[in-house]
């Protein structure tokens, strides 16, 4: 079993620790820490946190449940490991050790949220924060083999869906839970800590109980011949690549349905959350004392920073993730300018979602300057980060060099932010940015992406 | 036509490939054989533009791979040895996709791809995700990737691995097919009766150097083994011969 573990866990290092990965995860935390402080410089009220924190808690072992349900029933590994010798118990206890690591990751984000409001609240953070995020973790671990198990005895994704709703929804209006377990620890109560732990104690000892009964049945039932995908969704991607090239239309298109299908779930998490940013905008603009010029440049900052998420996620994450299927694109008689366009067609369409909602905030707010003029360079803005991000994560696959990709955010930074003064003084100036470099620079990255080595170990994606 | 010139590759310290050269012809199926690690993947790999040669040139129906290597992928096909296909699309999505990067005619590709799977049996599978294919069915899948724009030069990585023999039996049909359109085809295959009954020549790599290279009949004078098969071919001309398994449990 230790051996197992420990083959396992250096698995998940090289799968999930790498920089990049690292990265991601501290600029969310960040993100999720600004936002906790923003909502308590608003004035949202201790017990509105505590249930919101419940709520993020209860999806998030939703979540953890879908992925452990592939976990024991269907992960292609369990071909190799059932036949070792792993008994069901082992395994159950394995993918807990699995589920408790990963639930310490995704707690992070919570934990940085109701970090950032504590600190707004001038509570002191100390060992109670920690202490609740270690506790939590295989709180969440054993609660999602549980749901894992119930799923896959047959519970249907609808049955699944409302109980899931219905928790949440009870967290958040009757209040108990882990945010108030959360808020006692910090208020210096030790009974939080210890409800949390003994939670976790007991329901651990309950999925090793329950959850390795009828796991062969429910393995067989997990392994049905999956049915037909609806062509609906292939049609309908179709639509929006009719605007470009062949080739570009083309990859565009198995981007949008890959995604839409699950493949890179991460991705689609962030994708789902980075809107939630633009919140941070009206707390940020609500200082009285702020004049025309300086709304626009901070709705400039924030369309010149979300650019560059989208851009990393799109340019440089995304094409990282599914690095075991580039050997497909590259049999191809594609160029690298075609990538290229590809992946900055779905980051700019994406980011100018963002950068709609940020104009609209700005248009309506009081002593702004004429949106038109904001507009057009935040939208100007918004192509050269999102082209910037995405041209740079080229050149990183075409070197093979991840440890580069990682320091993206460091340039994309200097970049959004100089760009998005240069917008504020004239959005024309923006248009200096493929002037001075940076397209010569994109070129390049095309050139070599096209001769570059694909030696990656494509055997991973099969 | 493939046309490869004293190409050499090493990866540091390992000499995968010592300045190979082969033509292989229109209309002609040609095997290339070797033991794991002889250079075969490599080869393989820099041919499709996956690797470049540290030296050599490579040409696909007349284009280079250094000078035009858009043109030369667009006139080759290939099957890698691992059928990598995106797990959320569908077969028929796959082809559809791929027909569009190769720039066909989508009415063509259609008619093309429902005719491949009818050829292959792959029927309904073919509109369901790839995730829930075996891996027969991700290889036929694969197959019919490489063969849909019907292009000048081929190349197939083990391409009956995972098959079922009616698998097999039709693959070997597909490249009579092949030949008789006028394709330079190329089979990796450890798979030697698949070789010896459908390759017009066949070439033996042994650590990165092509060691013979001739019909049947030319390798068998070439190791003196007038009756021999390709088996006892393979094993004279790279010295390598069969183990005694009993030796593996000597300790009891």
């Amino acid at each position: 079993m230790t051996a197992l573990l420990r083959l396992r866990l250096s698995i998940l290092r090289r799968r999930y620790g790498s920089p990049l990965e690292l990265v991601v995860l501290a600029g969310l935390c960040w993100v999720a820490w600004v936002a906790g402080s923003a909502a308590a410089e608003r004035g949202l009220p201790p017990a509105w946190a505590s249930r919101g924190l419940s709520a993020g808690w209860l999806a998030l072992a939703g979540a953890l449940s879908l992925i452990q349900r592939r976990q024991l029933y269907t992960a292609r590994e369990l071909d190799l490991l059932l036949p070792s010798g792993v008994s069901a118990r082992q395994l159950v206890a394995l993918r807990g050790v699995e589920g408790a690591l990963l639930a310490l990751a995704g707690t992070a984000l919570p934990v940085a949220c109701a970090a950032g409001y504590a600190r707004a609240q001038g509570l002191s953070l100390g060992p109670a924060i920690a202490g609740w995020w270690l506790l939590s973790a295989p709180l969440l671990a054993a609660l999602s083999l549980l749901g894992a198990w119930a799923l896959a005895g047959g519970l249907g994704a609808r049955a699944a869906g409302v109980l899931a709703a219905a928790g949440v929804a009870a967290l958040a209006l009757l209040g108990p839970g882990p945010g108030p377990a959360l808020g006692s620890a910090l208020r210096g109560e030790l009974l939080g800590l210890g409800t949390t732990g003994g939670a976790a104690a007991l329901l651990a000892a309950l999925a090793l109980l329950v959850v390795p009964r009828g796991a062969a049945e429910r393995r067989a039932r997990g392994r049905r011949v999956r049915g037909q995908a609806s062509p609906l969704l292939w049609r309908l991607a179709a639509l929006p690549s009719r605007l470009l090239p062949a080739s570009v239309g083309a990859l565009v298109r198995r981007d949008l349905v890959v995604l839409a299908r699950g493949g890179f779930p991460r991705g689609r998490l962030i994708a789902c959350l980075l809107p939630a940013a633009l919140l941070l905008l009206p707390v940020a603009g609500s200082d009285e004392s702020l004049e025309g010029w300086q709304l626009s440049l901070l709705t400039l900052m924030f369309v010149g920073v979300l650019g560059t998420a989208a851009g990393f996620l799109f340019g440089v994450d995304l094409p990282r993730a599914r690095e075991g299927w580039r050997l497909l694109e590259r049999v191809q008689p594609l160029s690298g300018g075609a990538v290229l366009l590809s992946r900055w067609a779905l980051a700019a369409t994406y980011a100018m979602g963002l950068t709609a909602v940020a104009v609209a905030w700005v248009a309506q707010a009081e002593g702004a300057p004429p949106w038109p003029r904001v507009a057009a360079g935040a939208a100007l803005l918004t192509l050269a980060t999102t082209f910037d991000a995405v041209a740079f994560g080229l050149r990183c696959e075409a070197r093979g060099s991840l440890v580069e990709a990682t320091a993206y955010p460091l340039r994309g930074g200097v970049v959004a932010v100089g760009f998005a003064l240069a917008a504020q003084i004239h959005p024309l100036l923006v248009g200096l940015y493929p002037l001075l470099g940076f397209a010569a620079e994109a070129r390049r990255s095309a050139a070599l992406w096209l001769r570059a080595e694909c030696t990656s170990d494509h055997q991973a994606a099969a | 036509m493939i046309e490869v010139t004293g190409l050499t590759k090493a990866y540091g310290e390992l000499q995968a490939l010592k300045g190979l050269s082969l033509t292989v012809r229109p209309g002609e199926v040609f095997g290339l054989l070797g033991h794991n690690g002889a250079g075969k993947s490599t080869f393989a790999k820099i041919l499709s533009g996956l690797v470049l040669p540290d030296a050599g040139e490579a040409r696909v129906a007349g284009h280079a791979l250094a000078q035009d290597p858009l043109a030369a992928r667009a006139a080759f096909g290939y099957l890698p040895e691992e059928s990598v296909l995106y797990e959320e699309l569908t077969a028929w999505e796959h082809l559809e996709l791929f027909a569009q990067l190769r720039g066909m005619d989508l009415t063509l590709a259609r008619e093309r791809a429902t005719r491949l799977f009818d050829f292959f049996d792959l029927g309904d599978a073919a509109q369901r995700p790839v995730a829930g294919y075996s891996r027969g069915m991700r290889r036929k899948a694969a197959i019919a990737l490489a063969v849909l724009p019907d292009p000048p030069a081929l190349l197939f990585d083990e391409p009956t691995g995972g098959l079922d023999p009616e698998g097999a039996r039709r693959f070997a049909e597909l490249l009579a097919e092949l030949k008789r359109r006028e394709r330079a085809v190329i089979v990796q295959s450890h798979i030697l009766g698949l070789v010896e009954k459908r390759c017009d020549r066949i070439g033996v790599l042994d650590h990165g150097t092509l060691i013979a290279c001739g019909t049947l009949d030319e390798l068998r004078q070439q190791a003196q083994l007038p009756e021999g098969d390709l088996e006892d071919l393979l094993a004279t001309l790279t010295g390598r011969r069969g183990k005694d398994a009993r030796e593996v449990f000597a300790d009891g």
